[in-house]
C-alpha cells in the first residue's frame, strides 16, 4: 500500500507544477490510445487496410505475423515460436448476394524443447506451459481460430457461416459446421446452426452441438432473444437454453437473462449508464443462480465442474461508479459481494471484493495515459479452511510518441494470503513491464516487451527460484 | 521510491518528446472498458467487428496471448487459487478441456522423489478425508483410500 501511496503522491505533485496546455478528450471522451490494449496482453495482429487485388471489386487482406518468447529464470530457459496467418477477403458479388471468406491460425514450436530444463533434485520443470502440452499432442501445436465462408444474401434474407467460425448468438461457442440465419422481416429473425464443438486437446469427431433460435428487434432499441442447444459432448448430453432483453436506452442499457443448464438456471441482470453530462458511468449487476451445477456436464458449458467439483447456488451482487473530473482526471471504486446459497466448501465460497481506479488523461502530454488500480478480494472461511484474501495494486503507464511510436510501461504488487489446506501462507508477486512499438510502414509492426515477476510462489521448492524474465518479440507485417 | 521518481521522470521526459497524435477510438474505449467491454460486446457485436475485424483482437486476449497476470509464478500457484475463489472469471477465456489436459501433462512441484512409496510424504497429515476439500482432488478423482490413486 506504501507503493501505491507514494506513487499517487508524487504524481499529484509533479503534475500540479506541470504548466502544460493540452486537451486531452476528444469529443469529451476519455479514450486510451490505440496501444493501450498491450497493458493487458502484449503484441498485435496488425490488420491490413490496402489488400491486394482479388478481383475487379474486392481485395484480399492477409497478415503474417512472427512472435518469439523468451522466458528465463534460475532453474530454466524456454524459447518458443509462433507463425500466426489472419486473412480475410472483401464480399464478393455470387448470385444474388455476397460471398467473403476469412481465417486466422497458427503453428507454435518450443524451439529448446527439454534440452535446457534444470531438473534439479525434483521433477519440477519451472517453465512448464499449456504450449508443452498442447505439443504433446500434435506437432506445432496448431490452431484454426476460425475459416469459414459466409454467403450474405444468396439465398434470399439468409445469411449463413459455413467452416469453423464462433457463433454470434446468444451462445458463442467455437464450431465446425454451418449457421443460417434468415431474416423474416424488419424486426425477426430466427436461425439454426449445427456441427462438432472445438476442442485444441480433444478428439471429438463424434460428438455434436445443434441449436437454434429466435430474436426480436424492434428498431435496434428493443431485444428479445431465446436459445435452445442441444450439447452431446463425450458421451454427456447437456440441454442448454438462453433466453435475454435489452432495452437500450440514451446513454445506457438495461438486461435481463436467463440461463438454464439442465435443471440450474441463472439469472442474470444488468445495468449500464453513462451520465454524459456529469462524466459519469454507474453499473449495477446481479446472477443468483437457482441450483447446484453437477460434475458430469459437458466441458463446453460446465462451471468447470470437474477441476472445481458441483458448483453451489449462489448470489452475486457488484456495482461500480466511475467519474471524470477536473478535466483530466478521472476515479472508480467498484464492489463485487458473492453469496453462496447451497453447500459451502472448498470450492463454492462466499467473498468481496473491492476496487480503486484513479486515472490521468492527457497530463504531461494529450498522449500520455496513467492509470493507477488497487483492489482487496477477502473470501470467507469454510469449514476446514480459514480466510484466505489478496491485496494488489499497480500502476501503468502508455504515452504514443509519434504516429510511428508507442510506449508503455506497469508495475504491480500482489499479497496472498491463504490457507493451504494444512498451513497458513504468505506470498507476494511483483512484477514489471517496459515495451514499445515501432510501426515504420502502414503494412508494418515490430514490437518489444521485456517483462520481470519476482514471487515468493516457488518458495516451496527452492527459496532461490524467485525471479522470471519473459521478452516478447512481434514482427507483424500486412499484405 | 527511487525507482518511482525515475520512472516518473521518463514518462515526463517522452511526454516532452511526444507528438499529439489522434486516435480514432470512440471514446466509450476509457481506461474502464476493459472492465465493461464484455457485457457490452454481448449486446451489439456488430458494432465491435466494425472496427474489431474478425474479432481477431478478441481471440489474440481471450484464447491465444496469456494476460500479464498470468505470469509463471501465478501459473504455479495463483491460478488454482483465485480459481477457487470465483470460478467465474476463469471461464471468460477457458473452457475446462485446457485445465484438465494440463493438469494431466504437469506433475506439480510437490510431486518430487519420496512422495510416494516408500516415504509417501504426500501424506503429512494422516490421510486427507474427505479428499474433495484437498487440492489432491483436482487431479486424482478416486484418492478415497490410502496407496490407491486415479492414475
Amino acid at each position: 500500500m506504501r507503493h501505491m501511496l507514494s506513487s499517487l503522491l508524487v504524481t499529484v505533485l509533479l503534475l500540479g507544477t506541470a504548466v502544460f496546455t493540452a486537451s486531452a478528450f476528444e469529443a469529451e471522451g476519455y479514450n486510451t490510445p490505440d496501444s493501450w490494449s498491450m497493458q493487458t496482453t502484449p503484441g498485435q495482429f496488425k490488420q491490413s487496410m490496402t489488400g491486394v487485388g482479388l478481383t475487379k471489386d474486392s481485395r484480399l487482406y492477409m497478415t503474417l505475423t512472427t512472435r518469439l518468447r523468451l522466458r528465463s529464470d534460475e532453474y530454466a530457459d524456454d524459447q518458443d515460436i509462433y507463425q500466426y496467418i489472419r486473412l480475410h477477403t472483401d464480399s464478393v458479388k455470387l448470385g444474388n448476394g455476397t460471398m467473403k471468406v476469412a481465417a486466422f491460425g497458427r503453428f507454435a514450436k518450443d524451439i529448446n524443447g527439454d534440452s535446457d530444463k534444470e531438473w534439479s533434485d525434483n521433477y519440477f520443470y519451472s517453465q512448464r506451459g499449456i504450449l508443452d502440452t498442447e505439443e504433446d499432442m500434435n506437432d506445432f501445436a496448431p490452431r484454426l481460430y476460425h475459416g469459414y465462408v459466409q454467403l450474405d444474401g444468396v439465398v434470399k434474407n439468409t445469411k449463413a457461416n459455413i467452416g469453423r467460425f464462433y457463433l454470434e448468438h446468444l451462445n458463442t461457442f467455437q464450431l465446425d459446421g454451418a449457421d443460417v440465419t434468415a431474416k423474416l422481416n424488419d424486426m425477426f429473425s430466427v436461425y439454426a446452426y449445427g456441427g462438432r464443438p472445438v476442442s485444441y486437446y480433444y478428439d471429438l469427431d463424434s460428438d455434436s452441438v445443434v441449436g437454434g433460435g429466435a430474436m426480436f428487434n424492434y428498431k435496434g432499441r428493443t431485444k428479445v432473444e431465446a436459445e435452445y442447444a442441444s450439447i452431446d459432448v463425450q458421451d454427456i448430453d447437456d440441454d442448454y437454453s438462453k433466453f435475454r432483453v435489452v432495452q437500450f436506452i440514451p446513454g445506457g442499457s438495461l438486461v435481463a437473462g436467463y440461463t438454464v443448464l439442465n435443471d440450474a438456471g441463472t439469472v442474470n441482470l444488468d445495468f449500464d449508464y453513462e451520465f454524459a453530462k456529469t462524466g459519469t458511468i454507474v453499473t449495477i449487476g446481479y446472477e443468483g443462480m437457482n441450483d447446484t451445477v453437477d460434475s458430469d456436464k459437458t466441458y463446453v458449458v460446465n462451471p468447470l465442474t470437474y477441476t472445481l467439483l458441483p458448483q453451489s447456488k449462489y448470489n452475486k451482487y457488484s456495482a461500480s461508479v466511475y467519474q471524470a473530473f477536473a478535466k483530466y482526471f478521472a476515479a472508480g471504486f467498484s464492489y463485487e459481494t458473492k453469496n453462496v446459497d447451497g453447500t459451502e466448501n472448498f470450492d463454492n465460497r462466499d467473498f468481496d471484493k473491492y476496487g480503486f481506479k484513479f486515472d490521468i488523461n492527457g497530463l504531461p502530454h494529450p498522449d500520455t495515459y496513467i492509470s493507477l488500480t488497487a483492489d482487496k478480494w477477502n473470501v470467507n472461511s469454510t469449514e476446514g479452511n480459514s480466510d484466505d484474501n489478496r491485496l494488489m495494486y499497480g500502476c501503468q503507464i502508455g504515452q504514443k510518441v509519434t504516429e510511428k511510436v508507442d510506449v508503455w510501461a506497469g508495475s504491480s504488487f500482489g499479497r496472498y494470503e491463504y490457507d493451504y489446506t494444512t498451513d497458513k501462507r504468505k506470498d507476494s508477486v511483483r512484477s514489471y513491464y517496459v515495451g514499445g512499438q515501432y510501426q515504420p510502414l502502414e503494412t508494418l509492426s515490430l514490437m518489444l516487451d521485456v517483462s520481470r515477476e519476482d514471487t515468493d510462489f516457488y518458495d516451496d521448492v527452492d527459496s532461490d527460484l524467485s525471479k522470471n524474465y519473459m521478452v516478447e518479440l512481434w514482427a507483424s507485417i500486412a499484405f | 521510491m527511487r525507482s518511482i521518481i525515475i520512472g516518473l521522470m521518463l514518462v515526463f521526459a517522452v511526454a516532452v518528446m511526444a507528438f499529439a497524435v489522434t486516435s480514432e477510438k470512440p471514446s466509450s474505449h476509457d481506461t474502464s472498458w476493459i472492465k465493461r467491454h464484455g457485457k457490452a460486446s454481448k449486446l451489439n457485436i456488430e458494432e465491435c467487428t466494425a472496427c474489431h475485424v474478425e474479432k481477431v483482437s478478441c481471440t489474440k486476449c481471450h484464447e491465444e496471448v496469456a494476460p500479464r497476470t498470468h505470469t509463471p509464478g501465478w501459473v504455479k500457484k495463483g491460478h488454482g487459487l483465485e480459481a477457487r475463489w470465483d470460478r467465474n472469471k476463469c471461464a471468460a477465456c477457458h473452457k475446462e478441456d485446457s485445465c484438465i489436459e494440463c493438469h494431466k501433462s504437469t506433475p506439480p512441484a510437490s510431486h518430487r522423489p519420496g512422495w510416494r512409496e516408500p516415504l509417501n510424504r504426500h501424506c503429512t497429515t494422516g490421510c486427507h478425508y474427505p479428499v474433495q476439500e484437498t487440492t489432491c482432488f483436482t487431479c486424482h478423482k478416486t484418492a478415497h483410500a490410502p496407496n490407491q490413486y486415479s492414475k
